[in-house]
């Protein structure tokens, strides 16, 4: 198989003894969503601190394309191509939606093509009727588009989500689950989100975790992974 | 919409300012130059507090070394107003850079206790060095070594000073709102809504608080420079702290629009003070009482909550 | 020239205004340090110390007596400071450094119509030349050195020791957390800057007879404390003590060769070098996540 995208090499992690992630190593390809599922403190936000950047593992090594990233800072990262977006979405409050994206795009685009690219992606999640709201006045779902929106006009290579449906209603929760589908097919996302059938049904792999360990990892279908997804959930092990 | 009126409204008030002039009894005309010149200090201000959101406690220092550079250079190097101007912006621009590289590597109180620090340590070293700075006393320039004794044979002193820091002002005011509707002025308010998140796009956030606190330095400075060249007189009662709390309670009173609030908030709160002259204690109470009165406010202005960082706990 | 026989001196003198600095620095720690409220008022208690210790002396009142009115002076202005305003916004960062620092120019002025613009002095209750090896030493100024430094070990070992430290860290921590687990942290604060000011007000009676006395000697305290509270490292009451002799020390080594101004300004130049060196406050990779 082609070499990973990303991959992690025994990364573990502690906050002042408490163990947020021991020994976990992964890999993501190209392309594809691999989905992080599991119950409360079972390391999964620690785990997407560790790859974008936002925090140093203890142990372990992270690389990007071949390249090891362990000790680059978040903004180097980003320039890299790995983008992230937050449980409660981030976005700058005093711009415009227009210039939260402009910003995010006009490191990556020329300054010619910028409109054009801005308002296209705009068109593709829905935004652009809103483009010269301010960003303060918009819906928890609308931030959490224009989130994703500024993450994807970074132009970046993967996609890490924390928590994306958290806030969303039944019919926003659908909205997103088509645009992260089409999404899928040109970038790799990595999908921590605590809804199992919203994971499941975009997840190209799942890894289970519990108490800061993978403890499965494989396709939605495999008989083990469904096993495991139960014995987290049901028995709290 | 509101962008648009607030930058008219940048554009009007120097011309309301001349208008007025005729009509003001002289102590009114002497006490706003004073505030006019103040006013740049205040936009200086604005720049580091209001645009990136970096509350200083010493920017006294920088308005001091715009003072220094001036009218040191103005007394005992030649009496060129035009040169001391020039040498008064780049001391103040060299140690904002200074100041800037120190301070902004530093996150949250720790910028405000730095920048304290480093004011603190320059007012010091102006009392150590007073045979060349004269101290606390301070050196009276030559009138010729002065914008005012320079415009002598043209203007009366009073229209030298009002006119003279009409003019300037009105350059910073309209470089402050070209600024603000600029590229890097938008960056300045996404790093004031939030520093992580620029930083994940990808830019350098060090870099851009440099870049303000630059910009807001050599701003301070020119309203030094400016006040030694126009009144002939420095001290080291400017470096001291008052002189740095003063701008914080100017921008806040201000509210929220930069193109005309460091202008709106200066006026009045020394205009009030000046009225309050008789039944506070003077100038100092004033401030005093306007900052504690304006965190209490805060917690209804929104744009002050959030200038702050009060709804981020940012500390 | 190197003044040799001046350096014993100075290394004493260094070491007994080290613990004073230290003791100065002491309820910053508390307030600033362990509770993470920026006091800007903090110098200012220091000096309502020091004036409330010039007003009693000069109302025939024995020096003593400012020992005990000064410490509840300092610490009840703390308390009311606190319980009428900082304590109505939380101690939100933002509001507390815009109402200490409007604070601090109320109580200079406040001062200022007290005892005017003069510096003021006061006599110290007594005052022997001390004879020590090769020099002579002001009495009074040993004995406040060492009352210093005792009481800031005292302070030491009740705030490392006892429930109060870890009650006034928990109630900064976490504060929602402190309040479920049945912890009152309006009372916390309340003691912690009670202790603060009590202990800052009653350093400005110990050090009024050896320091002048003026409206606005305030805030090089302030200045200095911070600069100590740093170097020690924030939050522990150790640090401060080890910091301030070490301070007090450098002081009057630079003085030997320097005027105390100038000694003064590198002291401070260099505790900012250290706060950049350590990239003090801000987190490594990135701000927030």
């Amino acid at each position: 198989m082609a070499s990973p995208l990303l991959s992690l090499q025994g990364v573990s992690k502690s906050f002042g003894g408490v163990q947020a992630l021991s020994d976990v190593s992964l890999r993501v390809y190209d392309s594809g969503v691999l989905g992080i599922i599991g119950p409360n403190g079972a390391g999964k936000s620690t785990l997407a601190g560790i790859i974008v950047g936002a925090l140093k593992p203890d142990r372990g090594k992270v690389f990007f394309r071949g390249r090891e990233i362990t000790n680059l800072t978040v903004r180097e990262r980003a320039a890299l191509g790995v983008a992230h977006t937050h449980q409660i979405p981030r976005v700058f409050q005093s711009l415009t939606v227009y210039e939260n994206l402009e910003l995010a795009a006009s490191r990556r685009v020329s300054r010619r093509d910028l409109d054009g690219i801005i308002r296209e992606a705009a068109e593709k999640l829905g935004l652009n009727g809103l483009l010269e709201l301010g960003a303060s006045q918009l819906s928890s779902g609308q931030l959490r588009l224009l989130e994703i929106g500024m993450a994807l006009l970074s132009q970046p290579l993967l996609l890490v989500m924390d928590e994306p449906t958290q806030g969303l209603a039944g019919l926003e929760v659908n909205y997103l689950s088509n645009i992260l589908r089409s999404l899928s097919e040109r970038l790799a996302i990595i999908l921590i989100d605590h809804r199992v059938d919203f994971v499941a049904s975009l997840s190209n792999r799942v890894a289970v975790m519990s108490r800061g360990r993978v403890v499965g990892l494989g396709r939605i279908g495999d008989v083990e992974v469904v096993e495991k997804i139960e014995a987290v959930y049901m028995r709290g092990a | 919409m509101r962008v648009k009126i607030s930058a008219l409204a940048a554009l009007v008030a120097p011309l309301a300012l001349a208008a007025v002039y005729p009509l003001l009894p002289e102590y009114q005309r002497a006490l706003m130059s004073r505030v006019l010149i103040l006013s740049i200090y205040s936009y200086g201000y604005a720049v580091c507090f209001q645009m990136i959101g970096l509350m200083s406690l010493g920017h006294a220092a920088l308005f001091a070394s715009g003072m220094y550079g001036a009218g040191l250079y103005a007394f005992y190097v030649s009496p060129d107003p035009l040169a001391a101007l020039l040498v008064g912006v780049a001391a103040s621009t060299l140690l904002s850079i200074l100041f800037g590289l120190v301070s902004t590597r530093v996150g949250g109180s720790y910028f405000m206790i730095g920048t304290l620090l480093a004011s603190q340590a320059l007012y010091l070293a102006a009392l150590h060095f007073n045979e060349v700075t004269g101290g606390e006393q301070g050196l009276v320039l030559k009138k010729e070594a002065t914008i005012v004794g320079a415009l002598g044979p043209l203007l009366s002193e009073l229209d030298a000073r009002y006119f003279t820091s009409l003019a300037a002002l009105t350059i910073v005011i309209v470089c402050v709102t070209i600024l603000s509707h600029s590229r890097l002025g938008r960056l300045f308010h996404a790093l004031r809504d939030d520093e992580g998140k620029l930083e994940a796009l990808g830019y350098n956030t060090s870099a851009l608080k440099l870049v303000a606190f630059t910009i807001s330095g050599a701003l301070s400075g020119a309203s030094g420079a400016l006040q030694a060249l126009l009144y002939g007189y420095i001290g080291a009662g400017y470096a001291g702290i008052l002189n740095s709390v003063e701008p914080v309670l100017w921008v806040l009173v201000g509210g929220p629009y930069i193109q005309v609030g460091p202008l709106l908030g200066c006026l009045a709160v020394n205009l009030l003070s000046d009225l309050a002259r008789g039944l506070l204690r003077g100038h100092v109470l004033t401030v005093g009482a306007g900052l504690v009165a304006f965190a209490f406010a805060t917690g209804r202005l929104r744009w002050a909550y959030r200038l702050l960082g009060v709804s981020r706990g940012r500390g | 020239m190197f003044p040799l026989e001046h350096l014993g001196l100075a290394l004493f003198d260094g070491l007994v205004n080290g613990s004073v600095m230290a003791f100065i620095a002491l309820g910053l720690t508390i307030v600033f340090g362990i509770m993470n409220v920026v006091n800007l008022t903090h110098g200012e208690l220091y000096m309502l110390g020091a004036l409330t210790c010039w007003l009693l002396v000069q109302s025939m009142l024995p020096y003593a007596s400012a020992l005990i009115v000064a410490p509840l002076v300092s610490g009840g202005v703390a308390v009311i400071i606190n319980m009428l305003i900082l304590q109505r916004f939380g101690h939100e960062p933002g509001q507390t450094i815009l109402a200490t620092f409007g604070l601090l120019l109320i109580l200079q002025q406040v001062a200022l119509a007290i005892m005017g613009p003069a510096p003021r002095s006061v006599q110290a209750p007594f005052n022997p030349v001390i004879e020590l090896a090769g020099f002579s030493y002001s009495g009074f100024k040993l004995v406040a050195g060492l009352v210093s430094i005792s009481i800031s070990l005292l302070v030491w070992l009740v705030v490392e020791g006892s429930r109060l430290g870890s009650l006034l860290r928990a109630s900064q921590e976490n504060r929602m957390m402190a309040e479920s687990l049945g912890i009152d942290t309006n009372r916390v604060f309340m003691v912690g800057f009670a202790l603060a000011g009590a202990l800052v007000g009653f350093a400005g009676a110990l050090t009024s007879p050896f320091r002048q006395i003026h409206f606005l000697m305030g805030f090089d305290a302030l200045a200095m404390s911070f600069v100590v509270v740093v170097l020690g490292g924030v939050g522990r009451v150790g640090g401060t003590i080890t910091a301030g002799l070490a301070l007090g020390l450098l002081e009057s080594l630079t003085a030997l060769l320097l005027t105390p101004t100038l000694a003064r300004v590198l002291t401070v130049a260099l505790a900012l070098l250290y706060i950049v060196a350590r990239r003090l406050g801000a987190p490594r990779g990135g701000w927030r996540y």
